[in-house]
């Protein structure tokens, strides 16, 4: 309507503008030509003099002028646009595909819908090979009717069984007979069908077949209607206007020229008058010509033909085949065979219950939505039939009957026209034969996927992959604790979960962010750097960037710093009907590769004279262990720390990297700026920038990210470290200080997935013999927190004094049996020095309170076995498992019976080494007997 | 190579003995999972009965009879049983009304609970303990080994003895029959030279004790 209005607006702009410029060309009054100076102005001076008096701009008119040329062409067609629900429809799921026509006259619900279901192996042609249900209509090969009987078939029973129902009888009456271009076009003669050329925006009007009218002129001569005008040639005024001395001279020149094409009315041929209805020669037809030619070349025109069109218009519904019978016909009628084609109920006017009869359904009337079980690789389409609110060149009042297609794609073909009168004109009309068929070709090209973008969810994956941290640095050294990149890949659009998407990741390694990448992803999983590289729901990886010099070399990157790994992941989702969706996305991440390392230290306090406050100094480098292969647990967690170094709350920090061929450093702590002033520390470094301090004051588990950025000063290229620092509550971990008397229980075997087994004992539980001290040690978690604790342990509650610091070697004062266990209690008591707390206090505002003692606790168990089968592990261990295996009552008499014969052996041994002298004479009678 | 005398070699040798088993008696360790009371009554009969035995077979290659485990070499030796005893318990009664003897005078409950089992405890248990004291003390010190200081030799193995108990389980008032036994019976087997009759002595002494206290309670 709005266009309509436009075109209104342009056309009494036009007018308006016509009617001024003729106002311009009306002959000026004789006053002006004879009467004092005559003078003539020209036209440009009288259009000018208009143009400003009524502000009138030549722009903007011409500009008016030249769209009104054209507006005949700017058509506006009937469209449909068709959306889906849900976007992202998974298999078996209902989903909704609603139409939204527009440029239609008649109501939404008084438009006919044809739908059309392609599924997916049902393409057009042989219906061998296909799956039966692609032959929908059970007749011939696949064709856009058995597509439009797929989907009628769902809106007209709505997922009735037909099964049910008893075709023995129909008593429903639920015919209906469809109207062209719409359920309300009724009681009209005349339906006028049109297809429009979208390119030059051209009405078609459809038709069997037409003849233009003819005139009875002769061969070289066409039916014309000719102007004629007469030109009067001024003569030349010479003397005083006013005293003349001799007449002008006036003369008089006809021309003629062919204005249009003469009407043919019956049988007679005429033109509007004042024009001549002539036949002409075509030499002169299309220029001015003389009288002299006009009568010479010209001949009176007195009969004629009228022309005639057959006219055509179709419905593009559903039949029960592609040549069988079109439903909605004049019949009205839908009878039993009619209702078991369609699968709807003989007995039931209104299978669907959708308040239409059941034809009606099936030619689609007012069906807006089409919802069906969605399977991977369905496409849809609709065909709607309405009345546009193009009117038609027609002496009536038709509309243009049009269809809209779901992507407005029907190109016209088998062109025509023809000329007719209407109320006294000749008019040209264009004009197609397209048929039935022809516009069904139409359709598989408007078919549309659910899964297509503009049309719901696009058939690629919607991948983002991200990966943290922002600034990893690669660690060349043997340590290998460099950090570890976490890339994560997420899909917004599956319809799968995550478990049944497949990811392959790529990980790829340059000089620069935008050329040069080389694929070392099976390079890292043969280093160990990467578990694996694609799986089921593998949404995530870790990238250990330990990527020495070995690793480096062959790519050629050897001291390249920075680096740039480019982490891609490629995700796809297969169904079951063999269609499958991928999606790709990666992240590019900057990689410090430096040998250099930010090292932390523990800290020392002390006053300064000064100013009266205390200030840190660094002390001795903590989380700075490593253990090429660790043993115990204690170990593997301190090479964590080379990671991620864990501190206790209220731990001073001092944290240093070698200034060596580095300058201007600057440090963050979370993002904040860190600076070391010389009210924290007196230290040199401190004061050259290249140390620095900070208070873990957070709470276990938060996480501060040192990060320092420095110049190379060989390059001048910046270099980044990063280092990670978790506040943790302390722990302790007790563990064995001699393994051959007590040791760790064994749980079992962890087998990773590389197929190698690992040893799995417990933490909290060890094992000794019956015999032999229990020999413990403790290892604080940190490390570096033992030397701030005071420890106490306790063996059944009985205290125990250590051997020698965090270790206790006790003997049981009685030796308890197989089975019995040992609770071994350890408590140890964390502070800081006053100093430190003064410094935490003066520097970082922590107070006193702040800065309490903690209290780690630990208990632990030892149990007291029965000996394993006799293994070689050692003699003291053999010896103590052969000793625990025999009775007790054995081992005692054995232990005795050994006592007493290597009491009698000594005395014997050192009786018979004696010396020994002749016996002297009896003495006293305490001798008699010897 | 200085040669000693033959005695004075034995003499060493028995004082080793000696030593090494009251050491050894003393010093075995106890083990846990056996009854306290089993294993002190094995290491008594091991350490203070069959070691002194052994010793005089295999290395003194003497008869048993050189630790008093022989008949008396006095006609009349069971006279001096009796007036040991009465004299002993004399002794006792003495100590028993001027000082605190009684106050804590161990007797099993079980005994103390049945005539019968008193008795029972009384023959065995008593008998068995102060056989093992007679044979090593007496026999095996006194006799074998300080035998060549005749009456002195009493006193010393008293000494000895009350050293032992002090060792062992420390001497309490409850100690006192256990040490006037031991000083008669040094007296009998001095002077019958066979431990068999101060045996029988220091048994009745004991048992007389114990009866005592156990009808004063």
């Amino acid at each position: 309507m709005k266009s309509t209005n436009m075109r209104w607006k342009k056309f009494a702009s036009s007018a308006l503008s016509l009617t001024v410029i003729v106002q311009m060309m009306v002959p000026v009054p004789a006053l002006a030509l004879f009467g004092g100076k005559p003078k003539i102005p020209s036209a440009t001076q009288v259009a000018k003099e208009l143009e400003q008096r009524y502000h009138v701009n030549q722009g903007s008119v011409q500009e008016i002028s030249e769209a009104f040329n054209v507006s005949g062409n700017k058509k506006t067609p009937p469209e449909v646009n068709i959306f889906f629900s849900p976007t992202d429809p998974k298999e078996g799921e209902k989903i909704i595909a609603r139409a939204f026509p527009i440029l239609f006259s008649n109501p939404s619900d008084q438009l006919y819908y044809t739908w059309y279901l392609k599924r997916k192996g049902c393409d057009l042609g042989s219906a061998g090979g296909a799956p039966a249900y692609c032959n929908a209509d059970g007749s011939g090969g696949i064709t856009v009717n058995d597509w439009k009987v797929a989907a009628a078939r769902i809106i007209a029973t709505d997922g009735a069984d037909k099964a049910g129902f008893n075709y023995g009888s129909d008593t429903d009456s639920d015919g209906y007979r469809a109207e062209y271009g719409g359920n309300n076009q009724v009681n009209t003669t005349n339906d006028w069908c049109y297809m429009i050329d979208s390119n030059n925006g051209t009405l078609y009007e459809l038709i069997s077949s037409s003849s233009s009218q003819s005139f009875s002129c002769a061969a070289g001569y066409t039916a014309a209607c000719v102007y004629g005008t007469d030109t009067i040639n001024p003569g030349t005024i010479t003397s005083d206007p006013n005293n003349p001395t001799s007449d002008d001279t006036f003369s008089n020149t006809s021309e003629y020229y062919v204005a249009g094409t003469p009407s043919c009315s019956g049988s007679t041929a005429s033109c509007p008058s004042p024009m001549q209805t002539r036949c002409v020669d075509l030499s002169i037809a299309n220029t001015t010509f003389t009288e002299s030619q006009y009568n010479s070349l010209t001949s009176s025109l007195s009969s004629c033909t009228g022309g005639s069109t057959s006219q055509k218009c179709v419905h593009l519904f559903p039949r029960t085949s592609a040549s069988g019978l079109q439903f909605g016909d004049s019949a009205g009628t839908f009878g039993a065979s009619d209702e078991f084609f369609w699968g709807t109920n003989p007995n039931d006017a209104d299978t669907a219950d959708n308040g239409n009869k059941d034809e009606a359904n099936v030619v689609g009337l007012g069906q807006e939505t089409f919802e069906w079980n969605y399977q991977a690789g369905d496409q849809i389409g609709v065909v709607v039939e309405g009345t546009s609110i193009m009117s038609t060149k027609h002496d009536d009042s038709s509309y243009a009957i049009m269809w809209a297609f779901s992507k407005n794609d029907c190109p016209v073909i088998n062109k025509g026209s023809y000329s007719t009168t209407i109320r006294g004109y000749s008019v040209s009309i264009p004009t197609t034969t397209m048929s039935e068929d022809d516009i069904n070709a139409c359709l598989p090209k408007n078919l549309v996927d659910p899964l297509q973008g503009g049309q719901g969810k696009s058939q690629k994956l919607d991948i983002a992959v991200s990966a943290t941290p922002d600034n990893p640095t690669n660690d060349q050294t043997a340590e290998k604790t460099g950090d570890v990149i976490a890339a994560t890949a997420s899909v917004t659009n599956s319809s799968r979960p995550i478990s049944e998407l497949l990811y392959t990741w790529q990980v790829e390694v340059s000089d620069n962010p935008v050329t040069g990448f080389t694929d070392i992803t099976a390079d890292l999983v043969t280093g160990g750097m990467l578990e694996t590289s694609a799986g089921n729901g593998l949404d995530s990886i870790l990238v250990a960037l330990n990527m020495d010099t070995a690793f480096l070399t062959p790519l050629g990157l050897l001291g390249t710093d920075p680096l740039y790994l480019r982490i891609g992941s490629t995700v796809k989702e297969n169904f079951s009907s063999g269609v499958e969706r991928t999606g790709k996305s990666d992240v590019i991440v900057r990689v410090s590769n430096t040998t250099k390392k930010i090292v932390a230290y523990s800290t020392s306090a002390s006053l300064n004279a000064v100013t009266g406050k205390y200030r840190v100094s660094a002390a001795a480098p903590i989380c700075n262990l490593f253990y090429p292969n660790p043993s115990t647990a204690s170990e593997a967690m301190e090479n964590l720390n080379k990671v991620a170094c864990r501190v206790v709350n209220d731990e001073i920090v001092g944290v240093e990297i070698d200034p060596t061929g580095l300058s201007d450093f600057s440090w963050t702590l979370n993002g904040i700026p860190l600076s070391c002033t010389d009210a924290v520390s007196g230290d040199g470094a401190c004061a050259a920038g290249n140390r620095v301090f900070f208070a873990a004051t957070g709470g276990a588990g938060e996480t501060y990210t040192l990060q320092v950025n420095a110049t190379n000063t060989a390059t001048g290229k910046s270099v980044t470290l990063s280092r990670t620092f978790q506040v943790v509550d302390p722990e302790v971990s007790i563990e064995s200080a001699d393994a051959t008397i007590v040791w760790p229980k064994y749980l079992g075997d962890y087998t990773a997935l590389d197929g190698t087994t690992f040893a799995d004992y417990s933490e909290n539980t060890f094992e000794k013999y019956v015999t032999g001290n229990i020999k413990l040690k403790a290892k604080f978690i940190p490390s570096f927190v033992g030397g701030l604790s005071s420890r106490s342990w306790s063996v059944d509650g009985e205290p125990v004094t250590e051997s020698v610091p965090f270790e206790i070697d006790y003997a049981p004062a009685v030796a308890k049996t197989v089975g019995d266990l040992y609770n071994i209690q350890f408590s140890g008591s964390i502070i800081q020095p006053e100093e430190k707390r003064f410094a935490l206090r003066d520097i970082w505002g922590v107070e006193a309170l702040a800065s309490a003692e903690r209290v780690v606790t630990k208990s632990v168990q030892a149990e007291v076995m029965e000996p394993d089968t006799i293994m070689a592990s050692g003699p003291k261990k053999f010896f103590a498992a052969v000793s625990s295996y025999l009775p007790a009552s054995v081992l005692f008499s054995f232990k005795l019976i050994a006592t007493m014969a290597l009491l009698l052996f000594t005395v014997g041994f050192v009786f018979s080494l004696a010396p020994e002298a002749a016996p002297a004479r009896p003495g006293r009678r305490g001798d008699r007997l010897s | 190579m200085t040669t000693m005398m033959l005695s004075k070699k034995r003499f060493l040798a028995d004082g080793l003995a000696v030593l090494l088993a009251l050491s050894a008696y003393y010093l075995f360790p106890v083990d846990a999972k056996l009854n306290g009371v089993t294993q002190s009554i094995v290491l008594g009969v091991a350490f203070l009965g069959i070691l002194p035995v052994l010793y005089v077979r295999m290395i003194r290659k003497e008869s048993v009879s050189a630790i008093g485990l022989g008949p008396s070499v006095r006609r009349f030796g069971w006279l001096s049983v009796p007036l040991a005893a009465v004299s002993a318990l004399s002794v006792l009664y003495l100590l028993v009304r001027y000082y605190p003897v009684g106050e804590g005078y161990y007797l099993p409950s079980l005994a103390m609970s049945s005539f019968p089992i008193f008795l029972l405890y009384e023959v065995f248990a008593v008998g068995m303990i102060a056989f093992l004291y007679e044979v090593f003390f007496r026999g095996f010190i006194q006799l074998l080994w300080l035998g060549r200081y005749g009456l002195s030799a009493v006193f010393f193995q008293f000494a000895i003895f009350s050293a032992f108990l002090l060792v062992t389980d420390g001497i309490f008032w409850q100690s006192a029959p256990l040490l006037v036994a031991a000083l008669s019976s040094g007296f009998i087997a001095s002077y019958t030279r066979s431990i068999y009759y101060s045996w029988a002595s220091g048994w009745l002494i004991l048992f007389l004790a114990d009866a005592y206290f156990l009808i004063s309670k």
